[in-house]
């Protein structure tokens, strides 16, 4: 695109090469004057707060004009280059003499007069207000460019932001990087753009794009177009962000929800009663665990049991020795649908009470064998509560193997750290029922469940509400950043 | 037993009924006349046999018996009044005059006459007077002998047992005490106080807690069982218990209305507790024998063993006929 300029190049002679030297270094201000045959022109360089360089047209006048008021051409200079030009020795100017004359002379005495420094050059058949346009884009980065990432503070693991370089002062454009951050949220992350003018400065957003990719590890190639764009070519989809940063911090979360390490769901269903009831219960259990299907896909991390159990026989002349059914064991969420499908409903052989307490006995027994640091959770889905493990004035009788139901909830809970949620067919009517014991982390009626929440409060997926919308970054992979 | 000359066991009574029985509706008398006849016929030793007067009777009988022990659950409620008349018929003895030993009289069979009319026990709080009400009271006021049954759940919970008793007792009271025929202003029954439902744990928890409880060393089973001479303190505690202020005072009542020494207090369970066949004794954490079935009504889990069902009633027979009974001090 700079192909057409290059022709006029030995008229500019060498005009680009001191101009972009001077913009590439001038600090404040740098003043360029344009004498030319017909008159002068005055502008005005200057770097915005994100470090591109913009140029104004101060001043522009025909010599008939300047002298129409019988003044003369170098004191009307002086006034314009007294009104416009810094004074400041820091500030650069430099005088582009494309054509020379009388006034021409005239001019280049009146500035010399206000700034002895200025330099000249001879620029036959230049054009400086495209000049500068050109030399703009081209010139290379005067603040440090980073991607604003989250990262957990390592004394107490709350969320702060820091940078990560993407460029650095002196880049140029069409120079490329990468950058390595986690998207830790299904919606994507917003891909903001800082300028730092010195370690210690406030930083400026240069920009803000949302970034639809799924969650996961991504390496992102970021390319300077040019100071004051940071393309990202290889991302599809991006939207400018319009809010403002302020609104987009009150949406960060204190801290990251802990990436959910191993986990198991045992999902344990009474079957007795209707076959309405029975699939109403079987649905839920269904239902959370698509939800962990979907939410962690990784079958290494997640598993499933699925157990159902029934009412215990009373009044035959041998005790009751039925037992809870396991349909599937630290299976897949997969496995764990097809074994759900297996369960059938049962009649119910007593009203008040189903085998529960064996239920959690067996299902105590078979975690001795899981592996710690496993999050154990336990979802009980049914209408009736357990068996006391001797009977009471309520005149429930005792289960016939007398599991004590609370004894083997508490040993769990200890030893494993379970939570217990549970969904009722029906609310427990009583404040001492035991639904609300064994529903210490929810309980759900069986009419109103929400399936996410459950999850989350079991422990198996982690908050979906606060979620982090930057990119991430662990402290291991954080290295060169800055805050 | 103290012999009374009041005793009622005149011949010349005839066909009156010897023993009537009543309590608050769903106090167990229905279920207690269905235990009668599986007890009597369960101890062997006893020789003693319930039998039906008539066929009405006697097929009632059956299926008292059926419904306890077959269908395992209880008579369904009683809805209408109901005349049971049957007889309990004892061992027959062979009677020796203490000064002639060694020639027997022909051997005799004692008989007690049991009419019962079970009826909807809440009658006798109702003000008009009805045929149900007046039959009963023209039953109680025959009769010589009382089954009386308190249902302690029903009164923990309902509390109307002193309403009836006392409506009751005043009737009965103004039908045999205007006249001069009882001086002493107390009615001539013997009556038996029955503590029903000690298997239910709102009963038994009650006795085992407050310390009421003993074991028959001879007891295989080990049930715990309220001595005789503490049933009385145990009745007075479980109307201290009741919904209802005034039945603290029915032991007051009973006792005012009849002779001291013909009241006796019994612990009574119609089915008795469970017992776990494979444990083979009484296990306090598990001795339910009631339940609710799935079908919303109760079944009776394990064996039914009645307690204390016939007991009352041969106590108030050897009061009635002192003659006819064993248990006389000479025959030890
Ligand atoms: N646990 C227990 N419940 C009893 C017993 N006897 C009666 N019941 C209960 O009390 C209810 C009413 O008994 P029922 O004999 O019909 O009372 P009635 O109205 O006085 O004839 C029965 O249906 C049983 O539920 C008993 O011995 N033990
Ligand atoms: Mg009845």
């Amino acid at each position: 695109m700079h192909h057409f300029a290059k022709p006029a190049e030995p008229a500019e002679g060498g005009l680009r090469g001191e101009l972009a030297e001077l913009i590439a270094s001038f600090r404040e201000r740098l003043a360029v004057v344009e004498i030319d045959a017909a008159g002068i022109r005055v502008f005005e360089v200057r770097a915005d707060e994100v470090g591109a360089t913009r140029h104004t047209r101060r001043a522009s006048a025909k010599w008939s004009t300047l002298t129409v008021s019988g003044e003369e051409v170098v004191d009307a200079v002086h006034r314009i280059a007294r009104d416009l030009i810094s004074a400041d020795e820091a500030d650069p100017v430099l005088i582009a003499r494309i054509a020379d004359g009388d006034e021409q002379q005239a001019a280049l005495r009146a500035l010399r007069r206000w700034r002895p420094s200025a330099r000249l050059v001879e620029a036959p058949g230049a054009k400086v207000g495209e000049l500068l346009g050109e030399l703009a884009a081209e010139a290379p980065l005067r603040q440090t460019y980073d991607l604003i990432v989250a990262r957990e503070r390592a004394q107490d693991g709350r969320l702060e932001l820091v940078g990560r370089r993407l460029f650095g002062a002196g880049a140029r454009p069409g120079d490329a990087t990468t950058v390595a951050v986690t998207c830790t949220d299904a919606g994507g992350m917003l891909l903001a753009v800082s300028a730092w003018s010195g370690p210690l400065q406030p930083s400026e957003l240069v920009s803000a794009h949302h970034a639809p990719l799924p969650p996961g590890r991504h390496v992102l190639r970021a390319v300077l177009e040019r100071p004051g764009l940071v393309r990202f070519p290889e991302i599809p989809g991006l939207q400018p962000d319009t809010r403002t940063w302020e609104e987009v911090v009150t949406t960060l979360p204190a801290r990251l929800q802990p990436a959910p390490g191993p986990g198991h769901l045992v999902c344990a269903i009474e079957t007795a009663g209707t076959r309405e009831e029975f699939e109403a219960r079987c649905h839920w259990a269904g239902y959370v665990i698509d939800v962990l299907a979907e939410r962690r896909p990784d079958p290494q991390q997640l598993q499933v049991s699925v157990v159902g159990y029934g009412t215990h026989v009373y009044g035959t002349r041998r005790a009751d020795r039925s037992r809870p059914a396991f349909a599937v064991w630290s299976a897949s969420t997969g496995q764990a649908r097809a074994a759900l499908e297996s369960l059938r409903p049962t009649t119910p052989t007593y009203p008040h009470a189903a085998q529960l307490e064996d239920m959690l006995a067996e299902v105590s027994t078979r975690l001795l064998r899981q592996p710690a640091n496993t999050r154990t959770a336990l979802l009980t889905i049914g209408a009736r509560p357990p068996h006391p493990p001797r009977s009471g004035l309520d005149r429930v009788p005792a289960c016939p193997q007398r599991y004590d139901w609370l004894a083997l909830l508490r040993e769990m809970e200890q030893r494993h750290d379970l939570r217990s949620a549970v969904i009722c067919d029906h609310p427990p009517a009583a404040p001492t029922s035991p639904w609300h014991r064994l529903g210490s982390t929810a309980v759900f009626r069986v009419d109103a469940v929400n399936a996410e929440e459950l999850a989350f409060r079991l422990g198996l997926v982690s908050e979906p509400a606060k979620a982090l919308s930057l990119p991430f970054v662990s402290q291991s992979e954080d290295s060169g950043g800055r805050n | 037993m103290a012999e009374t000359d009041s005793a009622p066991g005149d011949p010349e009574r005839g066909r009156e009924p010897d023993i009537a029985m009543w309590g608050a509706s769903g106090s167990g008398k229905t279920a207690f006349l269905a235990a009668l006849s599986i007890a009597l016929n369960k101890s062997r030793d006893a020789g003693w046999r319930l039998i039906g007067e008539n066929p009405v009777s006697r097929t009632e009988l059956a299926k008292l018996r059926n419904t306890l022990l077959q269908a395992r659950t209880f008579p369904a409620p009683t809805e209408a009044l109901t005349y049971y008349s049957w007889m309990i018929i004892g061992p027959p003895e062979t009677r020796r005059r203490w000064w002639w030993p060694w020639t027997a009289l022909p051997a005799k069979a004692p008989k007690i006459k049991l009419d019962f009319l079970d009826l909807r026990g809440d009658l006798y709080a109702e003000s008009e007077s009805n045929i149900d009400k007046q039959a009963l009271i023209t039953s109680l006021v025959k009769s010589r002998g009382l089954l009386y049954m308190f249902d302690p759940d029903r009164e923990a919970r309902v509390g109307d047992a002193f309403k009836h008793l006392d409506a009751a007792l005043h009737e009965v009271a103004g039908r045999m005490l205007v006249g001069d025929e009882y001086e002493d202003g107390k009615l001539p029954h013997y009556i038996a106080v029955c503590i029903t439902k000690y298997d239910d744990p709102r009963v038994l928890r009650i006795a085992m807690e407050e310390g009421f409880t003993e074991r028959d060393p001879g007891d295989e089973l080990r049930i715990p069982q309220v001595p005789p001479d503490r049933v009385r303190d145990f009745f007075r505690l479980l109307c201290q218990e009741s919904y209802d202020h005034n039945t603290e005072t029915i032991l007051d009542l009973i006792e005012a209305f009849f002779h001291k020494d013909r009241i006796r207090y019994f612990v009574t369970s119609s089915v008795g507790l469970f017992i776990d066949e494979e444990l083979g004794r009484f296990d306090p954490d598990d001795f339910l024998n009631v339940i609710d079935n799935a079908g919303g009504g109760l079944t009776i889990r394990g064996a039914i063993r009645p307690m204390n069902v016939m007991e009352p009633v041969i106590w108030l027979g050897s009061m009635l006929r002192p003659g006819a009974i064993r248990n006389r001090p000479w025959n030890g």
